[in-house]
């Protein structure tokens, strides 16, 4: 009887689950499928967007993985920007959170000022930052010369710094990831912490026994998220490198870089199309093995998958 | 220069040729009907600083006036986007009647008018227009294969500004507005004008092929540059320029951008040379400088090459109204020139009209300017030419961050600039046509 | 009851302490709360800096030097505050590009909120066959670049005739974004079990316990919603160029690109033009901010 009636309510719960999925399973076939089946077909061609589409089979692929040393490069300089800012990113936001979280005076205006940079557009924030790197006369130099170095660094302009040059920028943006960690903070129960102090837990060890496992899931979105954001990085580095150029030496030549210069610059949408889903697949296969692992360290207050 | 990030925003949009009836130019206009002239609308894609500038919106007025039946909507977009705007809306069967045409690419499928018939129609006569402009060369011309599709208001040109007072003070004489010096007399006399003291560099270029002929990185048909570029000639201008910026005769690109702030800062007689668009001269004119100029610092034995460009204006093959948007072109490369110069001040493409209507004014600079103008020459055609050269700014950047000397940079830039190259070629000649 | 000294800790309440442990105790956390505050504040200073020299770049007339020897954090010299109204009116009519940019944006956060927070539930919180792969095909539609996307996409809205309109700018948000799913998901998962099978065997359907209990505790992740999609389509710039073509229609996003077409960069108006688009969004934020707290935390849990 319980069996029956356990059975029945699963059903009923799968039935409004779909019910509630419809507005995403409806654009999905709206607005997604005939798109993404276009743009796959796409990239087997030679598409110039004036003029029809040539079939070339899988032609793009192979000149993209045996005769374009962009392609490799500018998988090497998107390597290079994730593995800085990623890990960076990520635990910066945290502690930035853990510090907009308290409950102190005027907590509010902190918040909204370490909010500001987020609110510009990635094209207006690296506007300004191109006007504070400049190497010779940007405010940035100007006051590490004041501060006693004589030779800083070239920042965009050389090859070395200009990877860091972009995480940099983002940084001065990190209180926006700061708010996500903040809404993931609200869910934590006062009582879990007075437990741990009554364990005689200190600071630090109640932020590793209690804030930690409890903010996992939104350390797992930060983190995905990061990632694809790494992978896709694009309007800052556009206007960074001033419009596309790919820095010195190729040192801003960013994957989405090329893709959008293949594609509206060089006119070869077709091939840019399979630089897309190139792209797509390195990213679902590292997200894979994130997601695969994320089973050992996540903590779900609730998890349907596991029955909790 | 702008027109090198215009290139960068690519095509633009056809020609519509369809003379008006027995090319009368005068059109009646028809108020009450006395030639059945429906209301017609033209939407005109451009893009402008700060939106529709003055000039645009003048010339509207004023082609609405003399054909009251056409409603002349201009959008502006942003520069940098106007290419992904225009291709999207040609993919889309939304393109509109009269765009900006840049480079070949267009021409060549087709999806611009040829705007000969129109041409002969309306008496315009092309032998007196900056002929660079006007043949078929390179993407900066209007012609394509012995027709011309687009056509515009002005000449842009690259040229050399220098100030008279300093080349006195310091007992130099002035050079020719033609034949010009070459870049090692650039670089010499600029460091003999350099006063760090009162603030006065003796020149600025932004890089070589500021003033350099393209022409001199590639073989005559376009096709090698490995070899060239990194020639001994070639690497010789890098020398004698980085050698300026060495002895810090030269601001360096980061301090000023002779491109956008060349006239500024000539006009503040803070740069004795200035290699810059010559436009906007006004600003010159009314700062008190005593000024001349002359062609772009040339090597010997290398005829002389600047780049030329103007307003080009095209029609979209597909346009619903042909005939009015020719009419539109027609307005604006005869009585658009006398618009453009009184809003604007730029000189006219029809350098017969330039001196009817006494452009240079007595001034001694715009005389010289006039006469560098008749110089301009069309150069060797390239496909996609700034992506391929790419490597050339990487090896330019590194010989003046002092990280390799000039032979080194070039001959490692030379194989990606000529894979590059081979790649555009490819690119070109699958799409032929 | 046993002491509890937590090392500079601001949250300890009621202990029983000797009087010079009290003494220590307080100088602790007087010094705790000092660095506190002075990681803030220098914080706070690499965020304002650069904004500051935003203000005095954007107050300074069009011929005085933007790049000045000694870096300038705050305005002393030029303060040209006719730059501001400038930059608004005289140019470009920003004030019906405001306008038209709140329709979209306004849209947009509805749609977002109402599509986003039903669909996060249902991965949050549901069983149902098809989770795990549907969840991994949410995940891979945020890995596809949208430039590979945008060109067959607007086409697409071309054949079914949304050229020209605001609506590829609107309709998509309703049928939700995978991010803000995701989001919305991570969150959700964080409150107990224990309130829906309080809620279940109260007799509550699965539609009320959304309604009535998660939704309300999920202010916080709902506020950062409203938040990023309100600045992800007050910033847009290619969904508006690619689709309108009535400069009437257009957006302030596109207003500014305009701006700065051209070689000739007037950074003094485009820093005014910028900074001038800082003040709604952190205004709102602001007043918005105080939703950030809710959730378990403040409620508690009842029963």
């Amino acid at each position: 009887m319980a069996r029956a009636k356990r059975g029945l309510m699963a059903r009923k719960e799968e039935r409004a689950a779909y019910l509630f999925l419809s507005p995403w399973l409806f654009g999905l076939l709206a607005f997604w499928l005939i798109p993404i089946i276009a743009s796959l077909l796409l990239s087997m061609t030679r598409w110039e967007i004036i003029r029809d589409p040539e079939w070339l089979g899988f032609e793009n692929y192979r000149e993209m993985l045996f005769d374009d040393r962009t392609f490799w490069v500018s998988i090497r300089v998107t390597l290079k920007y994730m593995v800085m800012s990623v890990p960076l990113y990520l635990v910066a936001g945290l502690l930035l959170s853990l510090l907009l979280n308290l409950k102190i005076r005027g907590i509010n205006l902190f918040r909204t000022i370490l909010f500001v940079p987020s609110v510009l557009s990635g094209v207006a924030v690296a506007v300004l930052w191109v006007a504070l790197l400049n190497p010779d006369v940007g405010a940035v130099n100007s006051l590490l010369r004041d501060l006693g170095i004589s030779d800083p660094p070239r920042w965009l302009q050389s090859p070395t710094w200009a990877v860091p040059s972009v995480v940099l920028v983002g940084f001065w943006g990190i209180g926006g990831g700061a708010i996500i960690y903040l809404s993931g903070l609200q869910n934590i129960g006062p009582q879990l912490y007075e437990a741990a102090l009554l364990d005689g837990a200190g600071p630090l060890q109640r932020f590793r026994y209690v804030t930690l496992p409890m903010i996992t899931p939104t350390l797992l979105f930060v983190l995905l998220t990061g990632l694809i954001d790494a992978f896709q990085v694009f309007d800052t580095v556009w206007v960074l490198s001033q419009g596309g150029q790919g820095g010195l030496g190729d040192s801003l030549q960013f994957y989405l870089i090329n893709l959008w210069n293949e594609a509206f610059v060089a006119g070869r949408y077709g091939y840019a199309s399979a630089l897309a889903w190139v792209l797509v697949l390195i990213a679902a296969a590292v997200i894979l093995i994130v997601f695969k692992t994320s089973g050992r360290w996540v903590y779900y207050e609730y998890d349907p998958e596991r029955n909790r | 220069m702008k027109w090198r990030r215009v290139v960068a925003a690519t095509f633009a949009v056809a020609l519509v040729t369809t003379a008006c009836t027995g090319g009368d130019d005068d059109t009646i206009p028809s108020g009450d009907g006395s030639t059945a002239a429906e209301q017609v609308t033209l939407d005109f894609w451009v893009f402008e600083e700060g939106g529709i500038g003055s000039f645009l919106k003048t010339l509207e007025d004023a082609f609405e006036t003399e054909y009251p039946n056409v409603d002349l909507n201009i959008t502006a977009y942003p520069e940098g986007n106007y290419g992904v705007k225009l291709d999207t809306a040609i993919a889309a069967g939304k393109a509109p009647d009269l765009v900006l045409v840049f480079g070949p690419e267009q021409m060549r499928a087709g999806l611009l008018l040829p705007l000969d018939d129109m041409i002969e129609e309306n008496g315009i006569d092309l032998s007196t227009y900056v002929p660079a402009l006007v043949t078929p060369g390179d993407e900066f011309s209007c012609a394509y294969e012995d027709s011309l599709y687009c056509l515009g208001s002005y000449a842009g040109s690259v040229q050399m500004l220098y100030n008279k007072d300093l080349f006195d003070a310091a007992g130099i004489p002035y050079p020719a507005a033609w034949p010009p010096m070459t870049p090692d007399e650039f670089v010499d006399i600029a460091c003999q004008l350099t006063d760090e003291a009162a603030g006065v560099w003796g020149g600025a270029a932004s890089d070589p092929l500021a003033y350099v002929p393209f022409d001199m990185m590639f073989s005559p048909d376009g096709r090698t540059t490995e070899g060239y570029m990194n020639g001994p000639d070639f690497v010789h201008q890098f020398e004698v320029l980085a050698s300026g910026y060495d002895q810090g005769c030269l601001p360096s690109s980061n301090i000023l951008d002779p491109w956008e702030q060349g006239r500024d800062f000539f006009a503040s007689g803070q740069l004795a040379m200035v290699i810059t668009d010559f436009q906007d001269l006004d600003k010159v004119d009314n700062a008190g400088i005593n000024w001349g100029s002359t062609g772009v610092p040339t090597p010997e034995g290398v005829e002389p090459y600047f780049f030329v460009w103007t307003d080009s204006v095209g029609v979209m093959a597909d346009s619903e109204h042909p005939e009015e948007a020719m009419d539109f072109i027609a307005f604006l490369t005869t009585e658009g020139l006398q618009i453009r110069y009184e809003v604007s001040g730029d000189i006219p493409i029809d350098l017969a009209v330039a001196d009817e209507i006494d452009w240079a004014g007595g001034v001694p600079g715009r005389e010289d300017g006039l006469e560098v103008l008749s110089h301009a020459r069309p150069m060797v055609f390239v496909p996609n030419r700034w992506d391929v050269a790419t490597p050339y700014y990487d090896a330019w950047g590194f010989v003046l961050g002092g990280e390799k000397t000039a032979q080194q940079a070039l001959d490692d830039a030379a194989p990606a600039q000529q894979e590059n190259l081979d790649s555009e070629w490819e690119t070109w000649e699958e799409a032929g046509g | 009851m046993t002491t509890v000294q937590a090392p500079g800790e601001a949250e300890v309440t009621r202990e029983t302490v000797a009087p010079r442990r009290v003494l220590r105790y307080r100088i602790r956390r007087i010094s705790y709360k000092t660095l506190m505050y002075v990681l803030l504040i220098g914080l706070c200073s690499f965020i304002l800096l650069p904004v500051g020299w935003m203000l005095t770049a954007a107050l300074k007339p069009d011929l005085a030097p933007v790049f000045t020897p000694t870096p300038e954090w705050f305005p002393t010299e030029h303060w040209q505050w006719d730059n501001f109204p400038e930059v608004l009116t005289r140019r470009l009519p920003f004030l019906r590009y405001t306008i038209n940019t709140m329709i979209i944006v306004i849209g947009n956060i509805l749609g977002v909120l109402i599509s986003c927070s039903v669909v996060g539930f249902a991965f949050a919180r549901l069983r149902f066959r098809g989770s795990k792969v549907l969840f991994y095909i949410l995940i891979v539609t945020m890995l596809i670049p949208w430039q590979a996307l945008m060109v067959p996409q607007f086409l697409f809205f071309v054949k079914i005739g949304w050229y020209g309109t605001y609506l590829p700018l609107i309709i998509p948000s309703f049928t939700g974004s995978a991010f803000f799913i995701f989001l919305i998901r991570q969150y959700m998962r964080t409150i107990p079990k224990d309130l829906d099978d309080a809620a279940r065997v109260d007799g509550l359907n699965t539609w009320q316990i959304f309604w009535r209990i998660i939704l309300p505790l999920s202010t916080p992740v709902l506020t950062v919603c409203a938040v990023f999609t309100f600045l992800a389509s007050w910033n847009n710039l290619l969904g508006p160029l690619i689709y309108l073509d009535d400069q009437k229609k257009f957006t302030v996003a596109l207003g500014l690109a305009n701006l700065v077409s051209i070689a000739d960069t007037p950074w003094n108006l485009t820093m005014a033009a910028n900074l001038v688009t800082i003040i709604p969004t952190v205004l709102v934020y602001f007043f918005v901010q105080k939703k950030l707290i809710g959730g378990i935390a403040s409620v508690g849990l009842k029963g």
